[in-house]
């Protein structure tokens, strides 16, 4: 020992078992701000390179600016690189095809796939003259072209062909709407659009050198060429990640991260200075022996700082380890289990980012935590030395008689009796409730913001040009037997006048077959969907505001009537403004006449794959359609699957923190009054009396806090409903009884447990132990 | 010379009809190398007199000079420094610190002054309390009498003119109690430190060179032993 604050360090070695609480805390707070800000950290350097792979690596893109002034930006030194970028037919609605597919057609220049859209070439290289085109990957794996090949283009102006120099990879857009993309040198390009006459609106890409101080370069080039906002439109997306720009995604992911981190540190701060203040008390014989024996007022403040910063050598390597294994273990589950929009999840990084703002964290939680009980001890006066025999508030009345109500009234008694200590305890509890039921207002979001993947949603689907009624039965039996489709579901479709109840409107009626009720079933709101089924002549329809239809309504179609027998929640088809009305294949027949199916949806079996794609093409004549929804639906269920695990371990991490907090608390108020309860034993009261004493207390803490809690917990989780839910989506606040349910059994539940456990540490050692162990 | 003063030294707790008096204007002094014995009932005054001795607590009015220095008028900061060098304490409850070696025990206040310790000497005073074996030990593995040897042995280490006891035999069987007063007068007489001692033990009184009796606040000396 060379100086007086070893002894912290000493002391802290010796009294693990006291402080493993504080440092189970600080463990907790490490870990969660680790991982915290190394996931968004991993979600940042995903998405700059996802952004990159789909938007292109691009800055700002200049419209309508003559072609001299915008080549021009080639002499400012800030600009990396800069290319001509144009389309023909980018909406599909014009007559370009290939093959009988429609056709977007590109016009760009080399230094774009080079650049810009790094990714995207996958084989080959870009047209090195005016008769050479990529094409996108499906016109490989479609229509069989090959390098080399000459394809031909169908145009307004005439057929031109080129000759395949090589593929781009397909877009979710292009697979959806089953169509082709080519890409043309910028001057091929040019003279075709000429032929056809098309209004062109060239866009130049620019991509700047360095990422920092890009606004600057921007409004300097905008103020130098006199463009206006009209003239110079920034990749958001791209310098919102890099942090450019002001509202984005990845900016509130790290919002969000901010708040955590504060919610963390200062129930951490809470939690930790609570049971410190109790310890500092507990040892004031010792602090003011400390002063008798030289110590000064600034020695004793270290030495209870340098007891907290020991706890920080084991509990930072633990907090930080673990917290990067849990990453790598949800990046590897979001990269390979999950996938989709999460694939290029980094896994097995460290986030240096993530790391050092734990151990940062970790210090000033400790630092902030250990400042007032250090002053507390500091303040102690060396008298306090001298003060060996205290004097026990409880005098020699017998406690052998003392019957059930008694010692649980006296532990209520206990409880309420020291005001400030119960002031403390009912805001640590409340703390924790209003905690949870602000956080859970994100549950209610989720099912709210984002669109998941219904039972129902397909994986192709099947159609006739303009919705026609062509597709019958035998052709969806067709569709069935192939190998790898699972299941194939068709819908019978008419815009029909029917007589309202109170007058003529249109509506769309839908025949269902017997998998799709099934479905529909598990949206029935009100009703019955089976007699929808089973009975000719009942229809259903779907809750909506544009929906007047209700449970119970009639309508009159062709003559006949139709009876609303079943309200849904939900439905595959997306508001039109005409009510939707969904009825059985014979109740269509039976109004509407035989009639075939407009589309047929296709669900495939896990294991199929372009094969199955590529046979279902092959069943189509040319007036079919089809569209492969399989991207986006995988891109649904990724992003919602991420967003659902994110907002289900955020909740459980606040009500991890929150029972925590609260048996924190309990068994600090219990160590706290340790020598009491151990005077009480030895004057008469035995351990179950005991027991219930010190349970009794702990649930009035509960009850207190619970009120309190509620009182203004509830009025946050309304506040925050409203402006995350109510405003956009019109549902009303409702009382959160579940969440309500969740948090008082985990506040009952662990305050129950905090209190079992030193009671039976209090009944296990003697009642001599107890009295000593503070001397 | 006088190592000790105190003048018209009273102390008042509490206001009104609750006021204590629990000093009423003492005033004496004690010769360097003196080892002064204070006795009286419980409650008469003793440990008041030795906390203000000490500078642990203030007066209510009067004066306590150590060494000619004035340590009541210090500040909180001077009032350190000077106890850590001038005064040592030992405590009826030991108050030794149980994570703690005897021998880290002993030292600890010379670390708080930013001192080296002095090896030769702790040898020495080990030897003097008979700790020698038990340096390593720690407070909770030692009997109560070797405890308060170690206690002792930290009072002395910094080599303080003033060494204040309250009862520090008071949790020592007699004895033990013999023992450590044995040890304690033969150390003050070795190293020429003057101790102020309460007891409430009649024969151990009258081993001091002098008695000092308090009752109901007011201090009477009874004299010195003739040698
Ligand atoms: N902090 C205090 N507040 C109020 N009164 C006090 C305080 N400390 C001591 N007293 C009173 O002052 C008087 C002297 O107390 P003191 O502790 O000096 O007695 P003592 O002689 O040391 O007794 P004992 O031999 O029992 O230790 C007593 O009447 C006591 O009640
Ligand atoms: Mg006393």
């Amino acid at each position: 020992m060379r100086n007086y604050l070893e002894l912290a360090k000493i002391h802290a070695r010796h009294n693990k078992r006291q402080s493993r609480m504080t440092v189970f805390c600080i463990v907790l707070a490490v870990f969660l701000v680790t991982s915290a800000f190394s996931m968004v950290d991993f979600e940042y350097m995903h998405m700059t390179e996802k952004l990159i792979k789909d938007w292109g690596n691009w800055h700002i893109l200049l419209n309508s600016v003559p072609k001299e002034e915008a080549e021009r930006v080639w002499e400012e030194a800030s600009v990396q690189t800069a290319c001509w970028y144009d389309t023909l037919n980018y909406n599909l609605d014009k007559n370009f095809y290939l093959d009988g597919r429609p056709l977007c057609i590109v016009g760009t220049e080399s230094s774009f796939l080079d650049d810009i859209a790094v990714e995207v070439l996958r084989e080959g290289c870009f047209p090195q003259n005016d008769s050479e085109t990529l094409l996108s990957l499906n016109a490989k794996n479609i229509s069989g072209y090959a390098v080399g090949d000459s394809a031909t283009f169908q145009t307004p102006a005439g057929e031109c062909s080129y000759m395949v120099c090589g593929f781009i990879s397909d877009t979710s857009g292009s697979l959806a709407s089953d169509s082709i993309i080519a890409i043309l040198d910028y001057a091929a390009f040019e003279s075709l659009a000429e032929e056809n006459g098309q209004v062109r609106e060239a866009q130049y890409y620019i991509q700047f050198k360095k990422s920092l101080g890009i606004q600057r370069t921007i409004a300097e080039l905008k103020a130098l060429h006199g463009w206006t906002e009209e003239n110079v439109s920034e990749n958001t997306a791209l310098l919102g990640i890099m942090g450019m720009s002001s509202s984005n995604y990845v900016v509130g992911l790290y919002g969000i991260a901010a708040i955590l981190v504060l919610l963390v540190m200062l129930t951490g701060i809470f939690m930790i200075s609570g049971s410190m203040n109790a310890n500092v008390s507990e040892r004031a014989q010792f602090f003011g022996m400390l002063r008798c024996i030289g110590a000064g007022k600034r020695q004793v403040r270290h030495i209870v700082t340098c007891e907290a910063l020991a706890w920080l050598q084991s509990a930072l390597p633990i907090g930080v380890i673990s917290s990067i294994i849990a990453c790598w273990g949800v990046c590897a589950v979001l990269a390979c289990g999950i996938g989709g929009e999460w694939e290029g999840m980094p896994v097995g990084k460290i986030s240096v980012t993530g790391v050092s703002l734990g151990i940062l964290v970790g210090f000033i939680t400790v630092l902030l935590s250990a400042s007032s009980p250090a002053r507390k001890a500091a303040k102690v006066s060396p008298i306090a030395a001298l003060s060996g025999n205290q004097t026990c508030a409880f005098s020699g009345k017998s406690w052998r008689n003392v019957t059930r109500a008694a010692d649980i009234s006296l532990g209520i008694r206990h409880a309420v009796s020291k005001k400030k200590n119960l002031l403390m305890m009912t805001g640590s509890f409340a703390l924790s409730i209003i905690l949870f039921l602000s956080i859970s207002v994100m549950l209610g979001w989720i099912t709210h913001a984002l669109t998941t993947n219904k039972p129902y949603t397909p994986d192709i689907c099947v159609y006739c040009d303009g919705y026609a009624a062509q597709l019958d039965n035998q052709f969806a039996e067709q569709l069935r037997n192939i190998e790898g489709v699972k299941c194939a579901y068709g819908r019978k479709h008419i815009l029909a006048d029917v007589q309202l109840n109170a007058g003529v409107g249109s509506i769309d009626l839908i025949s269902y077959d017997d998998i799709q009720f099934q479905w529909a079933t598990k949206d029935c709101l009100r009703g019955n969907v089976a007699d929808v089924r089973d009975e000719i002549g009942n229809v259903m329809v779907v809750f909506g505001k544009g929906n007047p239809l209700d449970l119970g309504d009639t309508l009159e179609l062709n003559g006949k009537t139709l009876h609303v027998s079943a309200l849904l929640s939900d439905s595959p088809f997306s508001e039109s403004g005409i009510p939707t009305v969904i009825c059985s294949e014979e109740t269509f027949e039976d109004f509407c006449g035989a009639s075939n199916y407009s589309v047929i949806d296709l669900q495939l079996k896990k294991s199929a794959g372009d094969e199955t794609v590529a046979q279902i093409r092959e069943l189509l004549s040319d007036n079919l359609g089809l569209s492969d929804r399989r991207a986006s639906k995988t891109e649904v269920n990724s992003t919602y699957l991420a967003f659902a695990i994110l907002v289900y371990s955020f909740l459980a991490m606040v009500t991890l923190i929150a029972a925590f907090n609260i048996m924190n608390s309990v068994s600090m108020s219990v160590a706290a009054k340790r020598r009491e309860y151990g005077m009480m034993r030895a004057i008469g009261l035995d351990k179950r009396q005991l027991t219930r004493m010190i349970k009794a207390e702990a649930m009035t803490y509960a009850v207190s806090g619970c009120l309190a809690g509620c009182a203004f917990g509830l009025p946050l989780n309304s506040c925050f409903y409203k402006m995350a839910i109510t405003n956009y989506w019109g549902t009303p606040w409702k009382l959160p009884i579940a969440e309500l349910l969740i948090i008082f059994t985990v506040v009952f539940g662990s305050s129950l447990i905090a209190a079992y456990v030193p009671v039976k540490r209090l009944s296990e050692s003697s009642i001599v132990e107890t009295i000593n162990v503070f001397f | 010379m006088n190592l000790l003063e105190v003048q018209s030294l009273s102390k008042t707790y509490g206001s009104g009809n609750t006021a204590v008096r629990a000093l009423k204007d003492v005033t004496f002094s004690v010769r360097k190398g003196e080892f002064v014995a204070i006795v009286g009932e419980s409650g008469s005054g003793k440990s008041t007199l030795l906390n203000m001795l000490g500078a642990l607590d203030a007066p209510t009015s009067g004066k306590v000079f150590v060494d000619g220095k004035d340590i009541l008028s210090m500040n909180d900061n001077t009032q350190t420094v000077f106890r850590r060098r001038n005064i040592g304490f030992i405590f009826q409850s030991f108050n030794l610190i149980p994570e703690l070696t005897v021998e880290q025990n002993i030292v600890f206040p010379t670390l708080l002054d930013y001192q080296k310790p002095d090896t030769q000497y702790l040898d020495e005073l080990l030897a003097v309390l008979n700790l020698r074996e038990r340096k390593n030990h720690l407070p909770s593995q030692l009997s109560g009498g070797q405890q308060q040897r170690v206690a002792i042995g930290r009072a002395l280490f910094t080599r303080p003119s003033l060494i204040l006891a309250d009862e520090p035999t008071g949790n020592l069987d007699s004895e033990n109690s013999r023992e450590v007063i044995a040890l304690l007068k033969e150390a003050s007489a070795k190293y020429e430190r003057t101790v102020i001692m309460i007891t409430h033990n009649q024969s151990i009184a009258q081993s001091a060179d002098r008695i000092l009796r308090v009752s109901d606040g007011v201090v009477s000396d009874l004299g010195r032993r003739e040698g």
